[in-house]
């Protein structure tokens, strides 16, 4: 194989397909990425066998044909090359890389020995805007369990019905549900797990570009297309739990606060919260919420009033301050509602204008306050 | 230069009943499950042992090898008070004791010996205090590290003594097969065999960086370690490193290949790692299952937790999630253990509450616990245990 390629170009596509190269892994060509010529262009990919991405780079190629190199050596090569012309040929497996007046060399491993990446046909292919699936991840996926003991918890749940088409998140502490109105998976999928590394992936790759992606779904695999990089994961296998049945309908006691508000009154008091359970306590009573903290390990205490709207019973509830602030953190800016039940009760939060295009929910658990 | 001296207990557990026992006196004894039962020999006396009777050995055969011998259960609250004793002896010589088993030790000698003319005179100062208060023998090697003191003690056995120099290793430690240094298992072996390493010698002269290369940082270790290099430090108990996990494992007497008999044996497994934890004040984040199969081909499965627990249930839920994803019912397993790491000391009970988790999960945390550990406090570890934790295998 022989091509000539522009530095930076390929520069860039190399730490596209660097996200998923794994620096731990049992099989060397994992750490690898395939070179393929052909043509005007070289396909660049890489995998760790559940998440693969290839992407192109124009190129003069003189000779066709295919490789695999050490992705990591490879990229901080190019970095590094004086030149922003880039000159490749491979006998072989072994690659040069002429450059102004360096010539660098790297022994690679057979294309052929290279897993080969799940294809899927892309006639049932779904274009979803970019904006659109950002904002839907961005307001779940903090929300996925990393507890394997669960594995179905571990992705974004991908469901659409007759209400709209719906992400959801949970690691049975905390649940995060965004739903938009018009459900793109109709007539492709009822619901499949998706997990979080494969759409941040995709995120980052879509930039600040919000124009449209392709999704192709397959029975195992999913693949999202933005441009000419495409992005494949494995699903998740479910069942995912019945989480709507967890959704409390009867929280009577709403609380109405400023978000922002609220977030930094938690994100002071939480300073001085044990580093482990990160409690804080909201003693709720009316028009008034106290957050109070105190930890033993450093003799810390905290406490501060906030002015909300309220006037249920008086209640008092500990959080986990991260959940709390995981949750105002996607909220748009302006009031958030908490309707609340018992101390020991999932309570319910949400915006308190809904956004036009979607419609926003999180689910938190409390912390069983020590008697 | 450090000189650490090993002192392994000969045929301890059978001499401590030939001790207890004047009527088991020079008679082959053998410590450990009853021929008639699925089990191994802890230990075989030598009187056992010159029948061809040795540790690990099915009970089973032994009976055949010796049809005569004498099969003793393990006395273990015997065992734990004369161990205590032991170590109350060692460190007359020296306060740098690591006790490594029941049944050995290792003492730091380094800088001690003149006060007794020699490591000879000490040593044997040692072995005779042993016999006199214990009546029991064991074997002493002395040596740079760990590793070769380990090698000396087991030169002479019973009641033997082994002096080794720096100057001596290569000439009576090199010889020896590579699988006799600590840690070399055989896994290891046939990894070193592959790359022609056969004795220690030829482990100890190879070029380290190569064994880095060939085996990383371990390979590395085990070079050195067989050049007699490192491996020296013994710290007194006080500044003994925290505990870094807790664990138990039980193996069967007979292959269990039923998830109910299994899980029941987790439950029961679970309930001592729980109450271990909760005696130290520590809780783990990290919950580690142990299976090995009939064949010995053994596995492990991990799982970190998002918040520490000490709370026998969340730990018993968590293996058993663990042998549920990675084991297939049915292929007969001789061990499970569960072990608990990643510790530290709560100061806040922690009991973040979960909406998929019903029943008596969903209860407080730790209210169960402590009752139960109240109890058994006060009337004895025996006095409760959950019903199911009954049903394990044995």
């Amino acid at each position: 194989m022989k091509f000539t390629v522009n530095r930076d170009s390929l520069a860039e596509k190399l730490q596209t397909v660097l996200s998923v190269v794994s620096t731990r892994t049992t099989l060397p060509i994992l750490g690898n990425v395939l070179l393929k010529g052909d043509g005007e262009r070289v396909e660049l990919a890489a995998t760790d066998l559940d998440l693969s991405v290839t992407c192109g780079v124009p190129a003069k190629v003189g000779k066709a044909g295919a490789t695999t190199v050490p992705a990591r050596t490879f990229a901080e090569m190019v970095r590094e090359l004086p030149e922003e012309d880039v000159s490749v040929s491979v006998t072989n497996n072994r690659m040069e890389i002429r450059s102004g007046r360096g010539v660098y060399r790297i022994s690679g491993m057979p294309a052929d020995e290279f897993p080969k990446l799940p294809a899927l046909p892309t006639a049932g292919e779904v274009m979803l805007p970019g904006d659109q699936l950002r904002m839907m991840v961005h307001k779940t996926a903090y929300a996925v369990s990393v507890d394997d003991t669960r594995p179905a918890l571990n992705g974004v749940l991908w469901q659409g019905n007759g209400k709209g088409m719906h992400m959801v998140a949970t690691d049975g502490h905390r649940l995060a549900r965004v739903t938009s109105p018009e459900n793109r998976l109709s007539g492709h999928q009822s619901s499949l797990i998706i997990p979080p590394k494969a759409l941040s992936l995709v995120i980052k790759i879509l930039g600040e570009n919000d124009a449209d992606l392709g999704i192709t779904f397959g029975e195992k695999n999913i693949l999202f297309r933005v441009g000419d990089t495409v992005v494949t994961t494995r699903l998740i296998e479910g069942p995912y739990p019945n989480y709507e049945q967890v959704i409390p309908s009867g929280n009577d006691k709403r609380m109405i606060i400023d978000g922002a508000t609220l977030m930094a009154g938690v994100r002071r008091v939480a300073v001085l919260s044990n580093s482990l359970t990160r409690q804080v306590k909201f003693s709720l009573s009316k028009d008034r919420l106290e957050l109070s903290t105190t930890n033993q390990d450093i003799g810390g205490e905290a406490t501060e009033t906030l002015a909300c709207r309220y006037d249920g019973s008086e209640l008092e509830i500990g959080y986990n301050a991260n959940y709390i602030i995981d949750i105002l953190k996607n909220m748009e800016s302006g009031d958030v509602v908490f309707e609340l039940a018992t101390s020991v009760s999932a309570g319910l939060v949400r915006p308190a204008e809904e956004a036009k295009t979607s419609e926003y929910l999180c689910l938190i658990m409390p912390l069983r306050l020590a008697e | 230069m450090p000189r650490i001296m090993h002192i392994d207990m000969d045929a301890y557990f059978a001499s401590l009943e030939q001790m207890k026992n004047p009527m088991l006196q020079n008679r082959p004894v053998v410590v450990g499950s009853s021929p008639d039962q699925r089990g191994v020999v802890s230990t075989a006396s030598y009187e056992a042992r010159a029948f061809g009777i040795r540790s690990g050995m099915s009970s089973a055969q032994a009976g055949k090898l010796c049809p005569d011998a004498v099969f003793i259960g393990v006395d273990g609250d015997h065992i734990t008070s004369t161990t205590s004793a032991l170590k109350t002896i060692f460190e007359f010589y020296s306060p740098r004791v690591e006790i490594v088993s029941v049944d050995e030790a290792f003492v730091d000698v380094t800088g001690c010996t003149h006060l007794w003319g020699g490591e000879d005179v000490l040593a044997g100062h040692l072995k005779r205090t042993v016999k006199d208060q214990l009546d029991l023998t064991c074997s002493v090697g002395i040596a740079p590290s760990k590793i070769m003191a380990k090698l000396a003690s087991s030169v002479f056995k019973p009641d033997g003594l082994t002096i080794l120099t720096p100057e001596d290793i290569p000439a009576m430690v090199y010889p020896l097969p590579v699988d006799k240094l600590w840690g070399v298992g055989p896994v290891v072996t046939k990894a070193f065999n592959a790359v022609g390493i056969e004795t220690i010698g030829q482990l100890a002269t190879r070029n380290i960086s190569d064994l880095r290369k060939r085996f990383g940082k371990w390979g590395e270790m085990l070079g050195k370690l067989a050049r007699g290099e490192g491996g020296s430090e013994i710290l007194p108990p006080d500044e003994q490193p925290d505990e870094k996990s807790v664990g138990h494992e039980r193996t069967f007497s007979s292959d269990v290949g039923s998830l109910d008999d299994l899980k029941a044996t987790l439950n029961f497994l679970a309930d001592l790692v729980g109450r271990r934890l909760r005696r130290h004040e520590f809780a783990g984040r990290t919950i580690t299952l142990k299976y090995r199969f009939s064949n010995f081909e053994t596995h492990t499965r991990r799982t970190t937790l998002e918040f520490p627990t000490d709370d026998t249930l969340r730990i018993y839920s968590v293996a058993c999630a663990l042998l549920s994803h990675s084991y297939k019912p049915g292929r007969k397993l001789r061990l499970l253990g569960i072990s608990v790491s990643h510790l530290s000391h709560p100061t806040q009970p922690h009991d973040q509450l979960d909406m998929f988790v019903r029943g008596p999960l969903a209860k407080p945390a730790g209210k169960i616990d402590h009752l139960v550990d109240t109890i058994r406090d006060r009337f004895g570890e025996r006095s409760i245990a959950s019903a199911y934790s009954r049903m394990q295998a044995r």
